[in-house]
């Protein structure tokens, strides 16, 4: 993981300006993409996910300010025009999105829809287009793909539908594919079938994931890497298998513990939500955004939001704690009893 | 195959060759139901007698004929009778399709091209744009059309072109709104952001994604349009600011049979119920349109 990373985040801030006042929806993001890499984003509604991953595209809402750094390779795509930002979005670094169902217009053949990006992006047309969309639809595993070439989206399941979708991601080879929240509309059996879909394009067509989602599941089977998000900041990012099972941030001790897990104690384990809800930030904090609903939070934690730290010297396991130790929730019953 | 319709020899219900048979009638469902085929039928008539009515008509239709003056339908040599010059209602009602369609369907093809457009890019582009032009259209909504064709009489000539422009600028704010509304209705769902994400520019996302979604509702609206705009210009014929008297118009011919009602009912029935019933065919013909449009079927 030393090799300059394909995608790079730096110092991402975004805010809005609001009837009610400033809103710090992104603050002191910086993520690293490496090829070939699954790297997930963890976090609750709202917590910045998606943002981040629109602004690497340049479609933040209107009314967003933007600012930080991000690099595709040694381009600075916050800095090149919108056309060149035009050739990249689709060819470059492609996106595929949660709700299948309004994510194909619903007035045109999904054939027509796949073939338009491969206009758009390599002057396919015609004959050419169309046996390219029928290669893509074979890769992407849809059955009937010569027939489906004149479906409508309604006449697809919500899983081919999204087969449909990542076959539009994929048609130009990008290198960078971000997945929001890609099978969080589907059924447990079609996720699987989309989750090994995407495993294996990754690695047949050598793309690095940016998967952005709330379901700890599908990260322990997507992901390399875990970037946790919580009310805009990074809070931990770690390798998949040393967060899943060391968590260093009482958030993702939280998140963990809210889950079922299965396994062990699946039966008696009791799950523990994290109680109030994630804040909406009007300014930069003065204490850990996570302090408000931390069971650990000390006088310390109320000072200023910790910047990311080592937890194990020598790894590659960050957190944003100031706490050195955690009681570990697995032997922990009750950890909201010691609060302070 | 003990159960219901199976006969002898009969394979059973659910054999491969009547699942075919059953896709197979699945698939040539027709698209159009009768009442659109009616209506396609009709409005096909009435676009063939506008196009080659004149060389079925018996009598120049402005040729007047006073030996013969409101004759009754019927009459020797006067299949539907002859108006208060004595001209032939039958010639006059061949000719009068042509200057009648063509004030409906040119009007509405004129309102569709500007309003069409103006519609989508307020919708999609929102802000100050969109609050612009639909603040013009909003007043050229509450402009009166006939106030409009008067002053647009008095600044251009041939009269069925300031029918035609004056019924065209009257519908530009009604299709403008119903594209607007369709636009804005589509323009945040996830394929235009799919789409933009795609690296598409905004004229191709309005052409290629925003316009087959806006089309469906301004086929509606233009095909319940023209016979609305096809009554705009009889009663512009009326007023004299559409088609000039000597020349056949339904509109005119209504408005003129008027003055004989208690003689010659029929002189107003014939021009009456031909905008009626080409009124209606347009209609039948525009639902027809609506349901092939609808991807997702009606039935």
């Amino acid at each position: 993981m030393n090799e300059t990373p394909l995608l790079r985040i730096e110092d991402l801030r975004i805010s809005f300006r609001t009837t009610r006042g400033p809103l710090l929806a992104v603050n002191q993001v910086s993520l690293a993409l490496h090829a070939n890499e699954v790297l997930a984003v963890v976090g609750e509604s709202g917590s910045g996910k998606t943002l981040t991953a629109l602004s690497v595209l340049g479609l933040e809402p209107p009314g967003a300010t933007v600012t930080g750094r991000i690099w595709l390779g040694d381009e600075e795509l916050r800095g090149v025009s919108p056309r060149r930002l035009r050739d990249i979005r689709g060819a470059s670094i492609a996106m595929i999105f949660q709700e299948p169902m309004t994510s194909l217009n619903p007035s045109l053949t999904v054939g027509r829809q796949v073939a338009e990006v491969l206009r758009r992006h390599q002057g396919l047309s015609g004959y050419d287009a169309k046996s390219r969309v029928l290669e893509l639809f074979d890769l992407v595993r849809l059955p009937d793909a010569e027939r489906h070439l004149r479906s409508y989206p309604h006449q697809l399941s919500g899983g081919m539908r999204q087969r449909v979708m990542i076959a539009m991601a994929v048609a130009c080879g990008p290198s960078v594919l971000i997945a929001d929240e890609p099978t969080t509309a589907l059924d447990p059996t079609i996720e699987a079938q989309i989750l090994s879909l995407l495993r294996d394009l990754r690695a047949s067509l050598g793309m690095a994931v940016l998967l952005i989602t709330h379901n700890l599941g599908v990260v322990s089977r997507m992901a390399d890497r875990v970037v946790v998000m919580y009310a805009g900041h990074v809070l931990e990012q770690a390798p998949t298998a040393g967060l899943l099972t060391s968590p260093a941030h009482p958030y993702t001790i939280g998140l963990l513990g809210a889950v079922p897990q299965p396994g062990s104690n699946a039966d008696t384990r009791r799950l523990t939500p994290i109680a109030g809800q994630v804040p909406l930030l009007r300014e930069e904090p003065t204490n850990c955004v996570f302090s408000p609903r931390c069971a650990y939070a000390e006088p310390r934690c109320l000072t200023a939001q910790p910047a990311l730290r080592q937890v194990t010297p020598g790894t590659a396991h960050q957190a944003a704690c100031v706490l050195d130790r955690i009681p570990d929730p697995a032997r922990e019953t009750a950890p909201r009893a010691q609060a302070t | 195959m003990t159960a219901g319709v199976a006969g002898p020899g009969v394979p059973a219900p659910v054999s491969a060759r009547n699942a075919a048979r059953i896709v197979r009638a699945a698939k040539v469902r027709p698209r159009f139901s009768a009442l659109a085929i009616a209506g396609t039928v009709g409005s096909l008539i009435v676009v063939l007698i506008a196009i080659f009515g004149p060389l079925a008509a018996p009598y120049d239709p402005n040729a007047t004929n006073f030996a013969t003056v409101l004759a009754p339908p019927g009459a020797p040599h006067h299949l539907l009778g002859t108006d208060q010059l004595g001209r032939d209602v039958l010639s006059r009602m061949l000719y009068g399709a042509r200057s009648t369609l063509a004030a409906g369907i040119l009007s509405t093809v004129l309102g569709t091209l500007v309003g069409l457009p103006y519609g989508m890019i307020a919708g999609y582009f929102r802000g100050p744009a969109d609050m612009l032009l639909m603040r013009v259209a909003d007043v050229l909504l509450a402009f009166p059309f006939l106030l409009l064709a008067v002053g647009l009489a008095t600044i251009s000539s041939p009269p069925l072109w300031t029918a035609v422009l004056a019924l065209g600028v009257a519908q530009v704010p009604v299709i403008a709104r119903i594209a607007r509304g369709a636009t804005l209705e589509v323009r945040d769902l996830e394929y235009v952001q799919a789409a933009l994400v795609n690296g598409e520019r905004d004229l191709t996302i309005l052409r290629r994604q925003i316009l087959p979604n806006v089309l469906r509702p301004v086929t509606v609206q233009t095909t319940v349009a023209i016979p609305t705009s096809i009554v705009g210009a009889a009663i512009l014929a009326f007023l004299g600011l559409g088609v000039q008297p000597p020349t056949a118009d339904w509109g005119g011919m209504l408005a003129q049979a008027q003055q004989y009602l208690n003689q010659s009912v029929w002189l107003g029935v014939f021009p009456g119920a031909a905008i009626f019933i080409t009124a209606l065919c347009f209609n039948l013909f525009g639902d027809g349109i609506t349901d092939a449009l609808n991807p997702r079927g009606r039935r």
